[in-house]
């Protein structure tokens, strides 16, 4: 039956003929990308194609991992490389980017960090491609106050990620201090409120707009939406939540309204869901929810009114039910970590490393200050100071390290660098990954 | 060349289907057909069939969808003139049922309902596990069972 009425119920919903014609005008205006990008892809492609795979990694990086995701942590790269601001911390444990899918387990740490902390869609691998992703929290450490996700991200056409370049990961805001209150039953006695309520003025197209006026950006349910009277918002007459407080209650127009205003929404993502429920249970479902708004920025008041089918005779022997969430905290910053992806030496300079041209390789401040100097002139900033390159190692274990660079003009440069076995050597030294923070750590 | 035209003819309507029935909003719905088409225009990859074409741009406009869908700030609500409305009593049931139910919920049920996928087939899709679509099918007919009282 429910096949039946849905099949038939999609015969309806259908695509526009302008919508057609508008999108396959787009599609044949649309230019080809510019030959330079479509160039730099087929050199990354080549350059792919052309690199051996490379002795295995060091276990540096693995233990972090380990104690992650122990079944994962043989197929990732270690990256460990942190970038703080705004008072937290993003470090990107380690990456993984095999064919279209690249993954990255990022740790966010700091006092706003809570177990409820969801990055939603504000995160991005800086990639050519157009892509498709998810995360999810994978872990919690309450004490560091330290949330950790697995990012993944897929090219949209399929088409393979280059290896052997580098990467950036970046996070730019997330909300945390989620509430989530379900199947609450709400302290109010809907008996009180069987008479007429006052209604508020509202407009929902362009030629009823009045001043202070609420705008009905619209709603849902199986009533007639149009019409439908907004109730005046008053003083709270219950708080479920921080973020949620019911702001009126009563008929208008013969419905019995509940409204409840959901504050500071553009920053909490406060929502809910209403019902009446009887004492045996049995739950009356709102005909409408109908959503208002009035005002903009801090400003901006959102209500939703819920519009139920109950006389005032029967309101005494239901209560009012819901669930109710929000985020009590929106942090914004500009927290971004670039990686090397695996194979830094191609055949032919691990060649010229064999014959000897390239000795620096084996030594690590040799390695680091190579790296440092190219970056400068990539990235066009000046890290070298008048008196040479002000920098320490915070991390050294024989095997990695991690180079803090101070520039002039006070950022500084984090630079990790691991020593990879090499046939009968020491070990050739490579960069792995490296950040900047544009203000010094206290 | 990119037969945009052709795929228009062939899954249009499925991808504004797929779209309408994530989204609940004629608006994102015609967002999300333009996206996908234009996605395809501009980087789809040679098919092996026309179910692997039909299955690739159910699945971008399955991502297209969950994008606008997954930011903290959309709005979630949809204009009065911008749902389609059933006078039917049973439609209208089945609908606000629907529109009880979460996205991702609504994406499985409308692939396995409407386009009559597997399982297997739909976490390809939407890039879910198997065992994650047969557990979100399971709830989200539970759900649907209890909202319309009757068994799927």
């Amino acid at each position: 039956m429910f096949s039946e009425t849905y099949q038939k119920m999609n015969e309806s919903v259908t695509p526009s003929p302008e919508l057609i014609q508008r999108t396959l005008q787009h599609a044949q205006k649309r230019r080809q990308p510019p030959l330079r990008r479509t160039a730099a892809i087929a050199a990354a492609l080549t350059v792919l194609l052309a690199t051996p795979a490379l002795a295995a990694r060091t276990e540096i990086g693995y233990q972090a991992l380990y104690l992650i995701a122990p079944a994962a942590a043989q197929f990732f790269q270690p990256v460990r490389m942190s970038c703080t601001d705004n008072g937290l911390t993003m470090e990107v444990e380690a990456v993984r980017v095999e064919g279209d899918t690249a993954q990255a387990y990022i740790t966010l740490s700091g006092d706003a960090v809570d177990k409820t902390c969801d990055l939603y869609d504000s995160y991005d691998f800086h990639l050519p491609f157009d892509q498709e992703g998810h995360c999810e929290q994978v872990a919690y450490d309450d004490a560091s106050h330290s949330a950790t996700f697995l990012c993944t991200v897929k090219t949209m056409s399929g088409q393979a990620i280059p290896t052997g370049g580098k990467m950036t990961f970046s996070v730019r805001e997330f909300l945390s201090g989620k509430t989530v209150l379900k199947d609450a039953v709400v302290d109010l006695d809907l008996a009180d409120y069987d008479a007429e309520a006052a209604t508020a003025p509202t407009w929902s197209r362009p030629s009823e707009k009045k001043p202070n006026a609420f705008y009905c950006t619209g709603g849902g349910g199986t009533g007639g939406l149009e019409n439908i009277p907004m109730l005046l918002p008053g003083d709270p007459l219950a708080n479920p939540i921080p973020s949620i407080s019911v702001s009126a209650a009563g008929y208008a127009d013969g419905l019995f309204h509940i409204q409840v205003q959901l504050k500071n929404r553009m920053e909490t993502d406060a929502h809910c869901f209403l019902w009446l429920e009887d004492s045996d249970g049995n739950r009356l479902a709102p005909l409408n929810d109908v959503y208002h708004t009035r005002g903009q920025g801090a400003e901006q008041e959102d209500y939703l009114d819920a519009v139920f089918d109950i006389s005032p005779a029967e309101l005494e022997h239901y209560t009012l039910h819901g669930d109710f969430i929000a985020s009590s905290k929106l942090t914004r910053g500009n927290w971004r970590v670039t990686f090397l992806l695996e194979n830094t030496f191609t055949e032919e300079a691990l060649t010229e490393i064999s014959q000897g041209h390239r000795t620096g390789s084996f030594d690590r401040q040799d390695t680091l200050l190579t790296f440092v100097s190219q970056l400068e002139q990539q990235e066009q900033r000046t890290i070298r100071g008048p008196e040479g390159y002000d920098y320490a190692f915070q991390e050294d274990t024989g095997d990695a390290a991690l180079a803090v660079f101070t520039c002039p003009d006070g950022a500084q440069l984090q630079v990790r660098l691991e020593k990879i076995p090499y046939e009968d050597t020491t070990g050739l030294w490579q960069v792995t990954a490296y950040g900047w923070q544009e203000k010094a750590i206290a | 060349m990119t037969d945009t035209t052709g795929a228009v003819d062939r899954c249009g309507q499925a991808v504004y289907r797929l779209a309408y029935a994530l989204t609940r909003s004629r608006h994102d719905a015609d967002d999300v057909f333009q996206e996908t088409f234009l996605r395809y225009h501009r980087s789809a990859p040679a098919f092996a069939s026309a179910e692997h074409e039909r299955a690739w741009l159910l699945k971008v406009a399955a991502n297209c969808a969950r994008s606008s869908l997954s930011s903290p700030w959309r709005r979630r609500t949809v204009a009065l003139e911008d749902v389609y409305a059933y006078q039917d009593p049973e439609a209208s049931a089945v609908d606000e049922a629907l529109g009880r139910l979460s996205a991702k919920y609504r994406a499985v049920i409308h692939l396995f309902y409407y386009e009559g996928y597997q399982t297997e087939e739909i976490a390809r899709i939407l890039g879910r596990s198997p065992s994650t679509v047969r557990a979100q099918l399971t709830r989200a007919r539970q759900q649907l069972k209890e909202l319309l009282k009757e068994e799927l």
